[in-house]
Order: C-alpha cells, then structure tokens, then sequence
C-alpha cells in the first residue's frame, strides 16, 4: 500500500511542479520582457489606447483564477484515488 | 443639517407610533411565526409595502436651493426637486422579518410608488428599495439562527441601506444639480434616523414576541395543573360526584362564565351562570349537542340558538362542546360557556380540545384498570371451580358404596353432590353470590363429608338468623372448611371437629372456620395466603385463591386471618362490610 | 465637518467591538482562541484570509501607488495576488495537514526541538511586527486627515485599540471581523469605483484621457519604470512579493481554521477572486484619483500617496463618502492588525510559553493569559516603531515583510517538506541568514538610509529598494550549507517518506520500520 501511494503523490508532484514552472514562466517574463524588451511592451495591442504592458499585466488575473481552478479538480480527483487506497488498505 | 435631523426624527416618530399600533392588533402577531406560505407572503409584502409607501408620504423635500419643504409628499414633485423618503425602515424590517423574497417585493412596492414621484433622484430611490429589500432578507438568513434579530444588530446593519442609496445617488446622477453637497446633507441624517428607527421597531417585535411565549407558557402551566387536579375526580365512583368536580374544578381554574358537565341525557353539574336554567337533571335538547354525541367531536356554537339552552333570560351565548368518549363511545359532554362570543379564543378552544382529550384517555385508563382487575378476579375463579378430583372420586365411591345398604342416603349424598357441583358452575359466572347461597354450597360440601368420615368428624355450623342482602364472593368459605378437614384433621384420627361461625355484628360480617388438628406448621403460617403453596390436592392455593379474591374485590379489610389456636388446631378468619350493595357498584355493574 | 465623521467613526468602532464582546463571549478555551474550532466554510474563511491580507497596503498603499507612478504601482497589485500559487501548490496543504497552532507546529513535525520553536516563533514575531507598522502608520494617516489629529496621537489611539480588541476577542472574533470587512470593504469600494466611471459618463477613453492630464507624466503615465529606475527592481521586487505569501504566518496558520483538505484549496481559490477582484477595482481607483485630483493637490496633501484614495471619496462624494471610505480603511486596518497580532501571540504563547517554558504542560487558562499578555506587548512595540516611521508609503513597509518572509520562513518551509536531506541545523541556519539577510539589506538600503528624511541621513550603500533578489538566494544557500555541514544528523530515507506521505495526503503509517 506505501508504494502504491507515493507513486500517486509522485504522480501529484509531476503536476505541480510543472503547473508551478508554467505559472512562474508566464509570471515572471513580465517583468524580464519590462527589462529587455520595453520598446516592444510598450506598443499598443490590439485594444486601443492600451499597451501590450497592461495586457499581460492584465491577464495574470485570470491566469490565476483559471490555473487555481484547473488545480483544485485535478486535487479532488487525486483526494478521491487516496481515500480509496485507504479504504482498501483497512479492508 | 441639524435642522434636517430634527425633522426626519419627527417623521419617523410618526412612522413609529402607527407601527406600534400596528404590533398591537392580532393580524400582526400571526405575521411573526415563520410558518412559510405562499398567501402569507403576500399579503406580508403588501403589509410592508404599504407601510413604505406611507414612510415615503410622510418623507420630505429638499429643493434645489438645499430648502426642506415641509408638507408630505403626496404628489409628483418638480423635476428639481430630490424625495427624502424614509421607506428604507420598513423594507429593511420586512426583509428581516419575512426574508429575502417579502423584502424584495415590498421594496418593489415602495419603489414603484417612489419612481412615480418623480424628482431628481428618482432612479436611485426606486432601485434602492428592491435591493435593500433582498439584501436585508439575505442577511436575515444569515443570521437566521435567532428568530427575530436582536436590536443591537438591526442597528448595525441599519447603517447601510441608506450608504447605499446615497452612494446610488452619486452614481447616478454625478451632472447636474451638486450631487455631492446634498449627499453630505442628508446622507447622515438618514443614516442615524434609519438605524434607530429600525433598532426600535426591532425592540418592539421582541416585546410582541416575547408577550406571546409567555402567554403560551402560562396557559401551558394552567393546563398541566388542571390535568393534575382532575385525576382524583375522575377516579370516584358515583357519575354525579366526578360531574360535580369536574364542573368546579374547571369553573375556578379557567374563569369561564359557566361550566357544565352532562351525560348522554341529562345534565349531571353545571357550575357558573345561568344555573336557574341549567339545572341538574334537566335533559339535553339542543341540536349541538346531539351532534357532538354523535360525530365524537368538538362542537362550537357561537350562536344563542345552538346552545343547549332555551331559555331567552339566559345570559350565555357563546359555547364549547367537548365530547368525552370511552372505549370510543361518547359518555359525556363538558361544555364551556362564554357570555359573548367573541370571548372565545384560541386559548380556550387549544384548552378545551387537550382537556377533551385528555378526560377520555384517563377515563379508558382507568377502564382498563377495572377490567384487568375483572379478568383476574374471572381467572381466579376459573381456577377455583377445578373440582378436586380427589374429592370427587371419594365421593362417587361412598355413594356406590351406600347403594346397596343405605339407598335414602346415597341418594341424598348424589343430590348434594349435584348441588355442590352446581354451585361451583355458578362460581365462574359471577362475582358475587347471596350469602344464603354460599351457605348451601359449604352445606352441600360438609353434608358429604360428614357421611364420609361418619364417626371421626363433627362439622357445626352456625348463622345468624338474618342473611338477605349480603352478598359475597362465590366460594370464598367452602375452600376454608376444605382446607380445614383435609390439612388440620390430617394426622387426628378421632374426635376431629370443625366449627364454622358466621357472625354478624352491625356493619360487619365475620366469617371464622376453626379446626382442632396439628395447626399450621410454623413455617408455613407466615406464608399462607400470601403465597400459591403446592400442596397435595389443591389445599394450598385454595387458601391463596380466596385471600386473592377477597382483597382485589373488597379491599385490604377483607383479607384473611390465618392463626394457630393456643388451644391446638388452627382458624381461618375474614370479614366483610355490610350492607354490601356498593361492592356490587364496585364491581363495574 | 468634523461631528460628521465623528459620528460615523464611533459607529463603526462601537460595531466593531459589539462583535468582540460577542466573540468573547464564546473563546474560553484556547482552541477557540487560537483557531475558531474549524468551524468555517472553505468561503467564508476564503473571505477571511483575503480580509486579512488586504491591508491599508493594498487598499490605500496601491491606489497611491497607482495614481503617482502608474503601471509600476499595478505591479505590486500582481505580485501580491500570483504569490497565492505559490501557496496553493507548494505549501496550503503540507501546512494544513502538519500543524495544529501554529508555523512552528509545522517545522517541529520534521524536526522536533527547542529551538526550532524558538527560532519559528521569533521569525513570527518579527514578520507580525513589520506587517503591523504600516497599518499603524496609514491609520496614522487617515486620523490625521479626518479629524486633524496629530500623527503620533492617531497612532496611539489606533495601537491601544487594537491591542484592547485582540486581548478580548481571539481568533473568532477577528475571523468574523475579517469577513465582514471583506463584505464591507467590497461592496464599498465597487460603489466607488462605480462613482468614478460614472463622473466620466461611463467612457473609459475620456477616463483614460484626464489621467494623461491630470499626471505629470502625461503620455507617458502608461509606460511601465516611473518607481523603479533600476531593471532589476522589476524582478527583485516580483520574486519577493510572489514567494512572500508562503512564508506569511498569519495567512498561514488561517489554513489551520478549516476541516480539511478540501476546504483548503477553497479557501485559498475564494481568496484569489476576491483579491483578484479587488485589485481590478484599485486600479480603476488609482486612475480616477490622479484624472480627479490631480498630480499637485495630491502631492500637497500626501507625498506618500497614502492617502489617495480617502481624498478620491472625498472629491467625488463629499464629506459623506469620505467618512464611508476612511471607515472602511479603518476597519480594514482594524481587521488585519488583529490578525498579525493573533499570529504574533500564537508563536509566543503557544510554541514558548507552552511548549518550551512549560514543557506542555500549561492549562488552557494559563495559555490564555500569556496570549493575552503577549497581544499586549506586541500592541505596544508595533506602536513604538510606526511613531517614528512617518514618511514612507505603506506599500513599501509592507515589501519590506514581503522579502523578510521569502528569505526566512519560505525556504524553510519548503526545504521542509521537500527535501530528503534537509537536516534541522539546515533548518535552524537558514531561517537566521534570511532573516538576517533581509534586514540588513532593507536598512542599508535606500529607504531607511535617505539622507533628506529617512532614519539613517547617509548614502544608501545599496540602491536597491527591494533586495529580494539578494536575500532570498541568501536565505536559501544558509539552510544548504547548514544542511551539508550538518549532514550525519540526516534522517533515515524511510522517516522522511513517512514524513513525505502524512503531509501529502494526511496518511499516517502506523508500521513502524523493522
């Protein structure tokens, strides 16, 4: 029963951790993009009268809200698959 | 902006005073029991409505020079113009009160009517009711955990509808007149005016509620009290004695204009007015009544002419039926009278309904309890009618022995032997027998045993000259003299005597059988008759059996004395009141 | 004028503190006081936490922030809200699942020791006190500008109050306290920023047009580098504010209040779209603060923009709305304090004075009394510290805890619950470097030495105002050289799996290894 549950967590870290280097990937090439390319950030996007610099400042909003959400079912299915190893593991 | 605050409070005195009238009348009470329905909603959302839109008349006007006007807003005013309505204290209550959706449509109702008004800030005034409304009812079920919500947090949440509507104002409507100067006008004049006026309208529904817990909590005490009390009347014995108690009982405890206890016919207690023409005795006519007896159910006349009561001098005119019903038959009829009709209230009709209920449960209880007793006085004597069969076959084998030599006495012994046998058949069908005809049974018994045991046994016998009209338990003196010969004259051989005296002395009648053999070995003494003692050929419950059936149907009075004589041998003694003819009452006539 | 606010004030505080009362009623045990009994829903303590993380920094800090210096200002806005990931995936559960009380609870799971809980509790302490001082300081600023007080006596009033009120009310109390100033908070600044859209008749181009007008940087007011002139403060100041979260206690020990694991990931989820949300809003808040008022009479009020948005209210909705909006700020701040000073209290009395000093052996009366008394004490030097911290934007005092939490308490926590060989000396080095780290940085840095006003009148030695980018590496390289150093004391690879599993999943073996 131990192996058969580290394997689930090991299979739970895999997702975090890439859902964690995703995340730091789009959070942090703000402000590397602000550094290196602020002419570019600074042209307008395709909605008028705003730069691309608030457009992707913007959209880390919902980045987070989506990213949280796609976390806690992914969470909920792997508490489901735990409680049953446990279940059979009393059984 | 102090002159502004001095006057909406005097506004929502105003507002005040008309809803403390309003807690007080009774539509308004049922209004604060959560019962949910639809109907009940409504006309709640009706109630509030009006009650905002009479809050928004008795509002004020501020113009566009910051001048209040006085007069009440009934009309449409001027386009320049700007309502303070003070609507907001009732939506708010009415969305505590009846939650989210008596909220929302009683702020629709005052909203609608201020949007009509028009003015300035017309589409703020409208929206904020609605909302308000909804958002107060939402709130309620927060906090749903209390009934109504305590003042203290009315308060607080007081503060906010009217931040609302200031900051709705400022939304919409940031052109034109100075927005921004005339919020800072009114905005906390509305604030502290609402706020308290819905902390004390909360107050007020705390008192209404809390005056009816402890109405129900008295009535409650009332009722179990009345229970209490009637118990003892109920378990009388004569029909006339229980009426009259009752009748007493409830006059005094429940400040009725009259009470009056009644059988299917006749009236059996009327206590209270109206007793010259409620006499005892007086037969039942009205229709009501009838009907009662009839459909086992609570009658309620408010009219003269359904009362059992015909005559026009008669003060009451106002009554309650009450059927009381054993073993699902109608018995007897309690009626409460009132002496105007609209003096009868929930109260008295929960109260009249439980007692009913409550009269007819304890009567079949206590039936129940008499019939127990008569099913065992009936196994008891089932048990005793068992004939002894050594007895029997005695018996018949003298009879064939005299057959040949002493023909008159076998025949005699055969004829006693048949009396005695018909006297135990009568043992199992009743409960009690004259006195002269036990007296044949215990003579029909000693005859055959004096013929059996001719020379060794003398049985005397002795009565007073007058038995009629004394009745006892079948059986309860053979067994005795049963007892007597086979146990005490066990071991005598000769000179065996049994004397059975029955005497009779002003209300008593003692019983004594006495024997001169071995007595009671001491043992068994304390035992006898409290105990079924296995003996050899029935003697032992015999004893039991009659002790049983003389206390259950007499008393503790009747029980048997059991004693060994100083002088060798024993005696079984008991003794019953006479007359007697209410032991027959006793036994469920 | 002044009776106005007044009046509305004492409201707020009498409500405030009815709520106490009634809250105190019910914390008799130290349970309850500590951490409500786990009696909230996932939302509500969703609501909870976002109460207690939006401080008058986010409020008042970042709508200045917004108004003087434009998008580098949203920046702490995104900081501050992807930092709840962070938490979300890396450290909510473990935390949840291997502490009771408090962060202390959580380390001395894998490490049971003096001092760790030393250690832990004093790292709380310390991030508690920085967190504290700017609220001190913006309540400061609010009194000032309502009713004309003098600085340091608004921050007095403020201190003893909130000291008064936690010493009272406990943890339910300010988890109620925090919800309802969400609700409040939220409906009241959507309001607002509703007032604002409709000055400009709902056309978001003529909003977007007076900003231009009405800042000195005109056309360029959108263009990001206004705050920091040094490129490496963009991701200095990102890298501190999204691993700063994780390493907050009192955010932290919120996750404590619910039953489970479920509830958890709720929470933190709700939190984030209320955050989420209320940064939207604050944006909208900023722009109309500057396109109203205008650069000058706000630099003339307030250089620190702490005030902006108190002065907003009062622009668009008079005397009335600026009562409203300053008693939301003050509640707010009410809000938060409380909860760093239950933070603050529970790594004293909980982790020292139960564990250490009395050997676990204390009543929960006596437990009681030394949270109350340490609520006290940490009342007072809060206080102490804001008086003399006048000239700084709240939001900035605020990163400064950002950094101090990413250097110490982040590294530990994570090296704790994920790496193998993570050793307690590891542990015990590397909360002292990032501690230590970070302070020194922030006082050599450009905020405290400033030669026109700050603390120390010299030359900064470091120009960085926010040496995240410096002290959390610092903080991470103490624990790994402590761990090398110490690595004999390694445990087994089968007590650290145990250890593994339970915090993932809750699972405790009870085999114990032959």
């Amino acid at each position: 029963m131990n192996e058969h549950v580290f394997q689930l967590i090991q299979s739970k870290m895999r997702f975090l951790v890439r859902a964690i280097i995703l995340v730091f990937l789009f959070y942090f090439m703000l402000p590397l993009s602000l550094i290196f390319i602020p002419d570019a950030m600074n042209q307008t996007s395709f909605i008028p009268g705003v730069t691309w610099a608030w457009v992707y400042g913007f959209l880390q909003i919902p980045m987070t809200w989506l990213v949280g959400w796609i976390y806690h079912i992914k969470a909920k299915r792997f508490d489901q698959q735990i409680e049953k190893i446990e279940r059979e593991g009393m059984v | 902006m102090k002159d502004l605050t001095i006057m909406l409070f005097e506004r929502l005195g105003l507002l005040l005073v008309i809803a403390f009238v309003l807690t007080r009348t009774p539509g308004f009470k049922s209004l604060l029991y959560r019962e949910f329905s639809w109907k009940m909603s409504v006309v709640h959302m009706f109630v509030f409505g009006i009650f905002g839109i009479a809050s928004t008349v008795t509002g004020i006007i501020i113009t566009e020079e910051a001048e209040i006007l006085h007069a009440f807003v009934v009309f449409p005013v001027e386009d320049n113009q700007l309502i303070v309505s003070l609507s907001l204290v009732a939506i708010v209550i009415a969305g505590l009160l009846g939650g989210p959706i008596v909220g929302l449509g009683a702020g629709l109702i005052a909203g609608i009517h201020v949007m009509f008004l028009g003015g300035v800030g017309w589409l703020a005034n409208g929206l904020v009711n609605p909302l308000t409304g909804l958002l107060a009812g939402l709130t309620a079920r927060f906090f749903s955990n209390e009934r109504v919500i305590s003042p203290l947090k009315a308060l607080f949440i007081g503060v906010f509808p009217p931040v609302l509507q200031m900051q709705l104002l400022l939304i919409l409507y940031t052109d034109g007149i100075g927005m921004v100067d005339i919020v800072d006008q009114i905005g906390l004049p509305l604030v502290l005016s609402n706020s308290l006026a819905i902390a004390i309208f909360t107050t007020m529904i705390g008192v209404v509620m809390k005056e009816q817990e402890n109405e129900a909590a008295l009535a409650t005490r009332q009722a179990l009290t009345i229970a209490e009390e009637a118990l003892p009347f109920l378990k009388k014995d004569s029909p006339i004695e229980v009426a009259d108690g009752l009748a007493n009982l409830l006059y005094d405890r429940l400040k009725l204009a009259a009470v009056s206890v009644t059988n299917k016919q006749v009236i059996l207690a009327h206590k209270g007015l109206g007793d010259k023409y409620h006499q005892v005795g007086d037969s039942i006519t009205t229709p009501l009544a009838f009907k009662a007896i009839k459909s086992k159910k609570m009658q309620i006349s408010f009219l003269k002419s359904d009362i059992p009561c015909a005559h026009d001098k008669c003060p009451l005119e106002a009554a309650i039926i009450i059927p009381i019903t054993e073993a699902d038959d109608v018995t007897n009829l309690i009626t409460f009278y009132f002496r105007k009709a609209q003096h009868i209230s929930p109260v008295e009709l929960m109260m009249a309904e439980g007692l009913g209920q409550y009269i007819s449960n304890q009567l079949n209880v206590l039936t129940t309890e008499k019939l127990k007793a008569h099913i065992r006085d009936a196994e008891l004597r089932n048990l005793q009618a068992q004939i002894n069969p050594h007895f029997l076959f005695n018996t018949l084998q003298l009879i064939a022995s005299l057959y040949r030599e002493d023909p008159p006495m076998a025949r005699h012994l055969t004829l006693q032997l048949a009396s005695y046998m018909r006297f135990n058949l009568r043992l199992v069908s009743k409960s009690l027998v004259e006195l002269e005809k036990e007296c044949e049974h215990v003579q029909a018994y000693t005859s055959i045993i004096q013929e059996r045991f001719k020379n060794r046994l003398h049985i005397d016998f002795v009565m007073p000259d007058d038995v009629s009209n004394i009745f006892i338990p079948p059986s309860t003196i053979q067994p005795l003299v049963e007892n007597a010969v086979q146990h005490g004259l066990k071991n005598v051989a000769n000179h065996a005597k049994v004397e059975i005296n029955i005497v009779r002395v002003t209300n008593e009648l003692t019983i004594s059988v006495r024997d001169n053999g071995s007595g009671f070995p001491a043992h068994i003494l304390p035992l006898v008759g409290h105990m079924p003692l296995e003996g050899n050929q029935n003697g032992g419950t015999g004893i039991y059996n009659v002790n049983q059936r003389l206390v259950r149907l007499i008393g503790e009075s009747a029980s048997l004395h059991i004693c060994n004589l100083s002088s060798g041998g024993s005696e079984v003694k008991f003794s019953i009141p006479i007359p007697n003819k209410n032991v027959e009452g006793l036994v469920m006539g | 004028m002044n009776l106005t606010y007044f009046l509305f004030f004492i409201c707020i505080i009498v409500c405030t503190l009815i709520i106490t009362y009634w809250a105190a009623k019910r914390s008799n045990t130290t349970n309850r006081f500590y951490t409500a009994a786990g009696s909230l829903t996932g939302f509500q303590n969703g609501m909870a936490i976002a109460g207690d993380f939006i401080s008058a920094a986010s409020f008042l800090g970042i709508v200045g922030m917004i108004a003087i210096n434009g998008y580098d200002g949203f920046l702490y806005s995104i900081g501050f809200l992807v930092s709840y990931l962070v938490v979300l995936f890396l450290v909510a559960e473990p935390v949840h699942r291997l502490g009771k009380y408090s962060l202390g609870d959580v380390i001395c799971s894998r490490f049971p020791s003096n001092k760790m809980r030393w250690i832990m509790a004093f790292g709380a302490f310390a991030i508690s006190i920085l967190y504290m001082i700017p609220q001190l300081v913006a309540s400061g600023y609010l009194l000032r500008l309502l009713l004309d007080i003098d600085y340091s006596i608004s921050v007095l009033v403020i201190g003893g109050l909130m000291t008064v009120y936690v010493v009272f009310g406990g943890m339910v109390a300010t988890s109620w306290v925090q919800i309802v100033k969400t609700v409040v908070l939220m409906s009241g600044t959507f309001l607002l920023s509703l007032i604002v859209f409709s000055n400009f008749n709902w056309n978001i181009s003529a909003l977007i047009d007076r900003v231009k007008e009405g800042s000195p940087l005109g056309e360029d007011f959108f263009f990001p580098g206004h705050l920091f002139g040094n490129p490496l403060e963009f991701f200095s100041l990102q890298l501190a504010l999204v691993l700063g979260t994780a390493g907050l206690p009192h955010i932290l020990i919120r996750l404590f209040t619910v039953r489970n694991t479920i509830e958890v990931r709720r929470s933190l989820i709700s939190s984030t779209w209320i955050i989420g949300l209320f940064y939207l809003m604050t944006l909208i808040l900023g722009f109309g603060a500057i396109a109203l008022l205008g650069y000058e009479s706000l630099m003339a009020t307030d250089p620190t923009g702490n005030l902006a948005a108190p002065l907003l209210a009062k622009e668009v909705g008079g005397d009335f709305l600026l009562a409203f909006v300053s008693a939301i700020a003050f509640t707010t701040i009410v809000a938060v304090v409380a909860g760093l000073v239950i933070s603050a209290t529970t790594a004293f009395s909980h982790d020292i004075f139960h564990h250490i000093l009395k050997k676990g052996q204390s009543t929960d009366k006596e437990q009681l009394k030394a949270a109350r008394w340490t609520a006290l004490g940490i009342g007072l030097i809060s206080t102490l510290f804001a008086l003399r911290l006048e000239t700084i934007n709240v939001t900035f005092l605020v990163s400064m805890t950002f950094i101090v939490a990413a250097a110490s308490n982040f590294p530990v926590l994570i090296l704790t619950i994920y790496w193998k060989r993570f050793t307690q000396v590891g542990a015990i080095t590397g909360m002292v470097s990032g501690l230590l780290a970070s302070l020194v940085l922030v006082v050599l840095g450009p905020h405290i030495m400033n030669p026109d006003g700050g603390w120390i009148a010299r030359e900064s030695l470091i120009s960085l105002h926010n040496p995240g980018i410096i002290a959390i590496p610092i903080g991470f390289l103490g624990a790994y050289i402590g761990t090398i150093l110490s690595s004999k004391q390694a445990q087994r690879e089968e007590e650290f799996k145990q250890f593994f599993i339970k915090s993932q999943t809750g699972i405790t073996s009870r085999r114990e290894s032959p």
